[in-house]
Parts: structure tokens; C-alpha cells; sequence
């Protein structure tokens, strides 16, 4: 009877001693990819195939839309520091008692404000590509990542200088001019151009006003960013244009 | 003058091919040509431009004149164009024997510049001038305003000079000084020159126009009213019923037809071809290249003649080789890939996959004309992980860095291939001369076969035969010109040179080269240098690795060929050389400025500035003037030496990669002030990879 208790208690601690390993071997890992349904840990750094085939059993994956996000601290940061000159933007305005400017800053700071950050990493995510031609599997640097896959999107997400970010649902063969209302873009927004961020993270100038006009189809899950107008902000802060672009590309788009 | 035919023709069907790239878009609002070459209506231009590396030929015709024209858009803010123009109702001089039945052919130049972009408030605005170097038919200046509303294209502009001959309107500057009130006559020197001095002077006209963009995409409407009122043309006065003219232009793929109604009274029709100097690019049948995923280096000893193979498939020839513990330094010449990265890749991907783990820097150093020019190290270790990329971010260029190169002496070597050696080679040619009295276009073609025999690495001979296949110039009527000149005659005898035989000895020389220092190179040569100059000669050139700048400066005592055989020499003798300066500005993106400062082969001085761009094909374009202290009336028709050149890579013509370049030049007129010696070999050129300019 002893003997068997110790026997139970050897197998316990060879338990308990498994499950320390294991976690053990969780917290060593140097590669997390965070997956819609489940976190992935590697010990050693896997190729983007070693993670796609934890999805391969999902055939609803819409790949044109298919993006990975890494953590990075630095953006969190250049998110925060955006946040602080947009307040202080808006206190100049309001300091001027431009009261429609200070408005237009104060519903994008609350929309920036909501958007979740995250490293855009350029690159093409296709499992038959990746299966096949090793520039689309490479190897993933230690980190953090989020993997996210979807069915295709339905949505377009006005984004920037616009009152209506609400998602719009895609329109097959629409352009940029049937997702936008003139109308709603705010006080400093550019009337003339818009940029689209496609779901691959290209990004596209397109000519949206009486003289420039294009037609541009956005694809499903693209963001339709209302700039700054070139010139509209005072000389300290015209480098905000151009930030606003860069944290909208790494926007973490969540339908 | 030398090129190779046919390059326009085979570029044609090769930047169709490759002109629907990029995302399905309908291009809502397309450029098209006027009359005279340049984005336009029907007889005036407009504001507009085309995206930079625009190149277009066009061709245009009505009842009393025939329009040929290339416009290219250099920068985004400046348009050039060149033209023919084939006056249909003048012959090209009274005297049949002179010129036979040919009608009457000028040539011209222009140049827009914009001065303001488009904007929700703003139109686009440019400035202009047409015609305005040479005997000036159509010589002009205008400004132009352009603003899109929709489909509609407004414009509206004034013109001056050609433009403005109406005088519809008062010309502004005329309120501000009165020597804007009338337009001087004739033109200044012998032609050719910029007659700045009647700039905006005289009448002016308002003009302008709508364009239409119909809801079907290819057809577009044009209507336009103009300022001139043919009062004065070149093809006499001209009957003009309506100052409003109007015209369609359908797109069909790269070309644009225009059917139009001019003066209310004339008939005209035209043609143009679109391309994008930045855009032409050619498919390949080439092998891959070396995959690290597939290949690891094989077991037991390094098999030099299978990497010297492997290696020549990427291109390079490999001249010497050795192995110092870690690293491997191998010197050859790149045959095959014009694009410097591609081919570093290639040949990086070789030495991977075939050299054993422990080496972990490779030297490779490139030579051209037997010097050592550029020296790429590249990072194994790190490499290899970006080629398998091993990580996010591989980026295949960071993995190297390039520095000058400098050989060391011979006995360093484990492998050192004979210098000593016999070579040969061939090059077509093509001459070519526009608008000369005898026919419109003047042509000879043939092979330049060339032998070069190399002593050692400083030392070699050199020959170079020239062999002519097929041209026109038995029609010419004369081999000298009548002028008068007091210029010793050193290029105006090139008719006799061109035509004495159909096989000639072109250059026999020898050549002496070395390189002095990591940065500085030198060469000297001696012997019959070019086709009209014999003597001896030498450079020396200063040119860091990626510098802005770079110095040289050549010096050559010759004496002129005779052109009635290969090998007498005329009594005529000359010390001449430049100080040559190279830069190439970061404000003028793939542009290079060259200057040569010194001494002619007529005894003249002065300096040739030369501008030339790159596009991303690897096309260059170039334009040179020689500005020297003959005087327009010494110096004859065309008042100075000035003329265009467009370099094109075979590259872009053929399926297999290669590294040479053809020459289209085009000079105008060509006499003897400001002509410099044709050096057999020029240090720039053989260094060329030092800079990112050469490929």
C-alpha cells in the first residue's frame, strides 16, 4: 500500500514536474503568434508555413486580407506622443478660437485613440504561396505576433478627417466616390485626395474632387484615410499629416 | 555617330507588352499630343504634362506641312521636344542640283516648364517656348493655364511670337517697357542660337480651348481657338476662315490617332506612339538564380573550375582568385547583368552555395579595361540568412557594402588567369544625318570589327576596322561645304572620311593604364586614335566610390588623318585637352552634369557642358553644348556645337541579359568650333560602376 502511494506520488511529481516544463518552455519561447482561435508557441523560430498550418483546416480564409501584426513598443509610443500633439493642436486652435479646427482634432483624437497598434509586417500571406516559393514563407524574428485571417471581409473603413468612421459594407466594382460623402470630411481635411490602404498595406493616392478625380476600387477590408489638407496646419505641426498615415497603415483593422 | 539600327523599331513592340501593368484602373483623363509635338490641343499647347519618363513620337500632317516629333518628359516639371517640320509647299533650295525636288525641311526645339501644380483653387500653369533655338518657323513663347472640371479639360492661354501673330490682345509687357512692343526680325548669328533678346516681345493673343473625355474611354474631343493668324507662315500666307479648330483623338493601345479641321478650311490628320522611359522593361529567358534552399556546398575540396562555371553563369568571368583563412577574394569582369545588385546576388548565391561554412567574407572585385574599378564586400553569414530569408526584414543589399578596389601584386594569387592574350569583337554602327539637301535622311550602316591584343595587364594594341554594310550617301552632291571658314577644317571633311571606302582602318593603337592610387586611375594611348585624328595622349581621373563629383584631365598631341587613305597624316597639328568635371546633384534625381574645360580641336577654347538623366529602364538621355571663343559667324551654320544622344540597353531589346549600350546621337549641324578629340578610351566610362548612375 505504501509502495503504491509512493509510485502515485513519483508519478504526481512527474506530473506536476511535466507541467512545470511545459510552461517552463512556453515562457522560453521566442516566438508567439497569437492566432484567432489560439496562441502558438516556438522554441525555435518557425517559417510563416510552420504557423499557417494551424489554419489550413479553414478553408473560408480570405487571403488578399490576410495580415500579420508584431508588438512593438516604439509604435505604442509614437501612438501616444501622436495623441499628445493632436491635444496640443487642438489647444492652439482653441487658444484661436477656431472652433471648427479644434472640433476636427478633438473626433480624431478620439477616434486615433481607439485604434489598436501593432507592426504592419510587409509581406504577402498566402499558404499556396508560401508552400511554394520561399520569399512568401520566411522565417519570423523573435516576438510577438498576431495572425489574422478572416473570411473576406465585408467592410470599407473611412478613417481620418471624416465624421462617419462607421465600417460601410464593400461594394463590388464601387470606386473611392461611392463609399464618401463630401460633406462629412472635417475642418483641415484635403478635398482633393484620399488615400486608400488596401488589406496587403499597399497604399494609393487617389484624386477624389471635380478636378482630379479617379476611379479607384478599394477592396474588401481596405481603409479609406480623409489626410490632412497639404498646408493646413501650422509649420510645427504639418509633420502630423504625415504620422497620421504612418499609425493608420499599422491600425490593427478589426471587423 | 556611331548606333545600332533598328532600336527604336524592336523598342516599340517591347513597352507595349509591358504598358498595362499595375492595378486595374480606367484612365479616366489621358494626354495627348498637338499638332507640333507636346501635350496640346490641335495648333497651341497647354499647361499639361505627362508623367516623368513620358516619351512620345508623333506624327502629324495637313495640307502645307508634315510634322514629325519626340517629346519627352525629362522631370516632372519640364517637357522637351524635338521636331521636323517638312514644308510641303517650298522647295528646299532653288537649285535643283543642290537639292533636287526636296521640299523644304526645318528642324526645332522645345521646352515647357511647369511653374505650378493643379489644386482644388489652382490650375496648372506653365511657361514655354517653342522653337527657340534655330531658324525659328514657328518661334514662340507662351504661358498657359489648365484646370479639370470633370471630364472637361479647360485652357487658356497667351502666346507670343508664332502664337500670338493675331495680336488679339495687348501684350502685358508692353505696358511695362516699350521694348516689349515690337518683335525683333531675323534670327542672331547663323541660326541655332537662343535668340532670348525677343523673348515675349511684340504681339500677343489670348488663346485656349476645352477638351472633352467622352464616356467611352478611348475618344476624346478637342476644340480650340488660336491666337496666330497665318499671316506670316514659313509655307507663305495661309487662308484662315475660322480661328476655331477643332479635332478627335481615339486611343487605340500605345498610339493616339487624331482626325482634325483647321482654319475652318484644311484637313489634318496625325499619329503618336506613347512609352515610358521608366517603365520599358524585357522579359528574360535566363537561367534562375541559385537557390540556397536547394544547393549546400558539397563535401571534400573546393572544385575551382566548377565555381569558375558556376560563376560565369552568373555573368562573371573570373580573373584571379584567392583564399586568406576566413575570406575569398575573387577579381573578374561582369559580362552579363547591367543591374550592379542583380548581379552581386547572383554571384553571391554561387559562393554560398559552393564555398565551405567557415569562409565568411567575400571580396568580389570588379575590373573594366583591365583596372580594378569597384570592390563589393559582402557579409556571408548574413547573406546566406537573407537569401533564405531567415528573417522579417532580409534585404539582400544590406548584406554588402561596396569600396574601392585596388589589386595586389601578382604572387598573392592561388589561381591567376594568363593576361596575356589575343581578343576580339564586333559592334554595329549607324550613321545618320537628318535634313540634308540631297534627301531628307541620310543614312550608313555596317560592323566595326575590333582585335585587341593585351601584353599584360597595363599593356595592349588595339585595331578597329570599319565596315560599311548599306547607306545612301552616294547621293551626296558635295563632300565640302562652299563655306568660307577661318577654322582649320577638323570635322567639316567627315563626308570624305565617310565616304572614301567601304572598308577602313578606323583606330590602331596602343594603350598603357594603371591605377595609381585606390581613387585616382590613369591611361595613356598612342597611335591612330579615331577615324580623323592620329597622335598620343593621356588621362588621369580622380572618382571615389558613390562621390557626387569626380575630376579628371586629358591632354593629346595630334595631327589629322588623311581621308584619302588609312595611314598618311595632313600637316595639321594640335595640342588639345580638358579639365573634365563630373557631378551628379542629389536636387537632380539620376542626373549627371559633365563639364569639359579646355582646349578644341580647331585651337579653340572654351567648355562643353553636358546634362544627361537615367531613367529606370537604363535608357539615358542627354543633351550637349560646346561653348568656345569662335564666334557664331567664324563658326558657321548652327552658330555653335550642341546635340542630343540617347543610350539604349540591348538589354531591353534582346531575351538574354547582357551589359551593352547602343548610341543614338542626333547634332544638328556639326562644323568646327568646339569639337573635341574622340579619345579611343575614356577613364569614365571604364569606371563606371563606381557610381549608381552607370547601373
Amino acid at each position: 500500500m505504501a509502495r503504491m502511494l509512493t509510485q502515485g506520488m513519483q508519478l504526481f511529481c512527474l506530473f506536476i514536474l511535466l507541467i512545470c516544463g511545459a510552461v517552463q518552455a512556453q515562457s522560453n519561447s521566442k516566438v508567439e503568434v497569437r492566432l484567432p482561435q489560439k496562441t502558438l508557441h516556438f522554441e525555435t523560430n518557425p517559417r510563416l508555413l510552420d504557423v499557417l498550418r494551424y489554419t489550413e483546416h479553414d478553408h473560408t480564409t480570405y487571403w488578399p486580407a490576410a495580415t500579420l501584426y508584431r508588438d512593438s513598443s516604439d509604435l505604442q509610443q509614437r501612438h501616444q506622443q501622436f495623441l499628445a500633439d493632436l491635444a496640443e493642436l487642438r489647444a492652439y486652435y482653441l487658444a484661436r478660437e477656431q472652433q471648427s479646427k479644434a472640433n476636427a482634432i478633438h473626433l480624431l483624437l478620439l477616434q486615433v485613440r481607439q485604434w489598436q497598434l501593432a507592426e504592419r509586417i510587409e509581406l504577402v500571406i498566402d499558404i499556396d504561396r508560401a508552400r511554394t516559393k520561399i520569399q512568401y514563407n520566411p522565417m519570423l524574428d523573435d516576438g510577438i505576433y498576431q495572425l489574422q485571417l478572416s473570411s473576406r471581409p465585408r467592410f470599407v473603413f473611412p478613417v481620418g478627417l471624416y465624421r462617419e468612421t462607421a465600417p460601410l459594407l464593400h461594394r463590388r466594382a464601387g470606386t473611392v466616390q461611392d463609399y464618401l460623402v463630401s460633406s462629412y470630411r472635417l475642418a483641415l481635411a484635403d478635398r482633393s485626395r484620399l488615400l486608400v490602404i488596401q488589406p496587403d498595406g499597399s497604399m494609393h493616392t487617389v484624386g477624389v474632387a471635380y478636378w482630379n478625380r479617379e476611379a479607384f476600387e478599394p477592396k474588401p477590408g481596405a481603409q479609406l484615410l480623409v489626410p490632412f489638407a497639404e498646408r493646413a496646419l501650422p509649420r510645427r505641426f504639418r509633420h502630423l499629416n504625415q504620422t497620421l498615415v504612418e499609425l493608420a497603415v499599422h491600425r490593427v483593422v478589426i471587423e | 555617330m556611331r548606333s545600332l539600327f533598328c532600336t527604336l523599331l524592336i523598342l516599340v513592340p517591347t513597352s507595349s507588352v509591358f504598358a498595362a501593368e499595375g492595378p486595374f484602373q480606367p484612365n479616366e483623363f489621358f494626354l495627348s499630343e498637338a499638332t507640333h509635338g507636346g501635350v496640346g490641343l490641335i495648333q497651341t499647347p497647354t499647361a499639361r504634362m505627362k508623367p516623368e519618363g513620358s516619351f512620345r513620337l508623333s506624327y502629324a500632317d495637313n495640307e502645307e506641312y508634315r510634322f514629325w516629333a519626340a517629346s519627352l518628359q525629362l522631370f516632372p516639371w519640364m517637357e522637351s521636344t524635338v521636331r521636323y517640320t517638312d514644308v510641303r509647299t517650298r522647295l528646299y533650295s532653288p537649285f535643283p542640283g543642290f537639292s533636287g525636288d526636296q521640299t523644304l525641311k526645318d528642324k526645332g526645339i522645345d521646352v515647357k516648364f511647369r511653374l505650378l501644380q493643379e489644386d482644388y483653387w489652382w490650375p496648372e500653369l506653365s511657361v514655354g517656348f517653342r522653337d527657340f533655338a534655330g531658324t525659328g518657323f514657328f518661334e514662340s513663347e507662351f504661358v498657359a493655364a489648365s484646370k479639370r472640371v470633370g471630364p472637361f479639360d479647360l485652357h487658356l492661354g497667351m502666346g507670343w511670337g508664332y502664337l500670338g501673330r493675331a495680336g488679339n490682345s495687348r501684350n502685358p509687357f508692353c505696358d511695362l517697357r516699350d521694348s516689349f512692343c515690337q518683335r525683333p526680325g531675323g534670327f542672331s548669328g547663323l541660326g541655332g542660337k537662343i535668340d532670348y533678346q525677343r523673348f515675349f516681345k511684340g504681339p500677343a493673343s489670348l488663346y485656349g480651348g476645352i477638351e472633352y473625355q467622352t464616356p467611352w474611354q478611348p475618344l476624346r474631343f478637342k476644340l480650340e481657338y488660336e491666337g496666330n493668324d497665318y499671316s506670316r507662315d514659313r509655307a507663305g500666307e495661309l487662308q484662315q476662315d475660322s480661328r476655331w479648330n477643332v479635332a478627335a483623338v481615339y486611343r487605340w493601345h500605345n498610339f493616339d490617332l487624331n482626325l482634325n479641321y483647321q482654319r475652318g478650311n484644311t484637313l489634318g490628320f496625325g499619329v503618336s506612339y506613347l512609352m515610358n522611359f521608366h517603365q520599358l522593361q524585357q522579359g528574360k529567358i535566363d537561367v534562375p538564380p541559385r537557390d540556397l534552399m536547394l544547393h549546400s556546398p558539397p563535401e571534400g575540396e573546393l572544385l575551382q573550375h566548377r565555381l569558375f562555371a558556376l560563376l560565369r553563369e552568373a555573368g562573371f568571368i573570373t580573373t584571379r582568385m584567392s583564399v586568406d583563412g576566413d575570406q575569398i577574394t575573387l577579381v573578374g569582369v561582369q559580362l552579363k547583368y547591367r543591374d550592379y545588385d542583380e548581379a552581386i546576388e547572383r554571384i553571391a548565391r554561387v559562393l554560398a552555395t559552393e564555398l565551405p561554412a567557415h569562409i565568411s567574407t567575400y571580396r568580389i572585385i570588379e575590373q573594366s579595361d583591365s583596372l580594378a574599378v569597384l570592390e563589393t564586400v559582402v557579409d556571408a553569414s548574413e547573406f546566406k540568412a537573407a537569401a533564405r530569408h531567415e528573417s522579417l526584414y532580409a534585404h539582400i543589399p544590406s548584406t554588402y557594402v561596396r569600396a574601392p578596389a585596388r589589386l595586389r601584386s601578382e604572387q598573392d594569387w592561388d589561381f591567376a588567369a594568363q593576361t596575356r592574350g589575343l581578343g576580339w569583337g564586333m559592334e554595329a554602327f549607324w550613321l545618320q544625318m537628318f535634313g540634308s539637301p540631297e534627301a531628307f535622311y541620310m543614312y550608313q550602316g555596317g560592323v566595326m570589327p575590333a582585335v585587341a591584343y593585351q601584353l599584360n595587364s597595363n599593356w595592349s594594341l588595339h585595331a578597329v576596322g570599319k565596315l560599311t554594310l548599306l547607306e545612301n550617301f552616294d547621293k551626296f552632291n558635295f563632300t565640302v561645304d562652299a563655306q568660307d571658314t577661318p577654322l582649320p577644317r577638323v570635322r567639316t571633311y567627315v563626308r570624305e572620311y565617310v565616304t572614301r571606302s567601304r572598308f577602313t582602318m578606323e583606330a590602331l593603337f596602343g594603350s598603357y593604364r594603371q591605377q595609381l592610387s585606390p581613387n585616382v586611375y590613369a591611361i595613356g594611348y598612342g597611335g591612330y586614335l579615331e577615324s580623323m585624328f592620329a597622335g598620343v595622349g593621356g588621362e588621369v581621373l580622380y572618382r571615389p566610390v558613390d562621390s557626387f563629383w569626380a575630376i579628371g584631365l586629358d591632354l593629346n598631341y595630334v595631327q589629322q588623318r588623311s581621308y584619302e587613305n588609312d595611314f598618311d597624316l595632313f600637316d595639321y597639328k594640335v595640342m588639345t585637352g580638358h579639365l573634365n568635371v563630373y557631378l551628379e546633384p542629389s536636387f537632380l534625381p539620376d542626373s549627371r552634369l559633365t563639364f569639359n574645360v579646355g582646349r578644341y580641336l580647331a585651337g579653340d577654347h572654351g567648355v562643353t557642358i553636358d546634362f544627361a538623366k537615367r531613367f529606370d529602364s537604363g535608357i539615358v538621355i542627354g543633351a550637349f553644348a560646346a561653348l568656345t571663343n569662335v564666334s557664331a559667324e567664324d563658326y558657321g551654320e548652327g552658330s555653335f556645337t550642341k546635340g542630343f544622344y540617347l543610350n539604349i540597353p540591348f538589354d531591353l531589346m534582346s531575351l538574354r541579359p547582357s551589359r551593352g549600350a547602343g548610341s543614338i546621337p542626333w547634332s544638328p549641324i556639326a562644323r568646327d568650333g568646339g569639337q573635341a578629340l574622340h579619345r579611343p578610351m575614356k577613364l569614365i566610362d571604364s569606371t563606371e560602376r563606381r557610381s549608381r548612375f552607370g547601373g
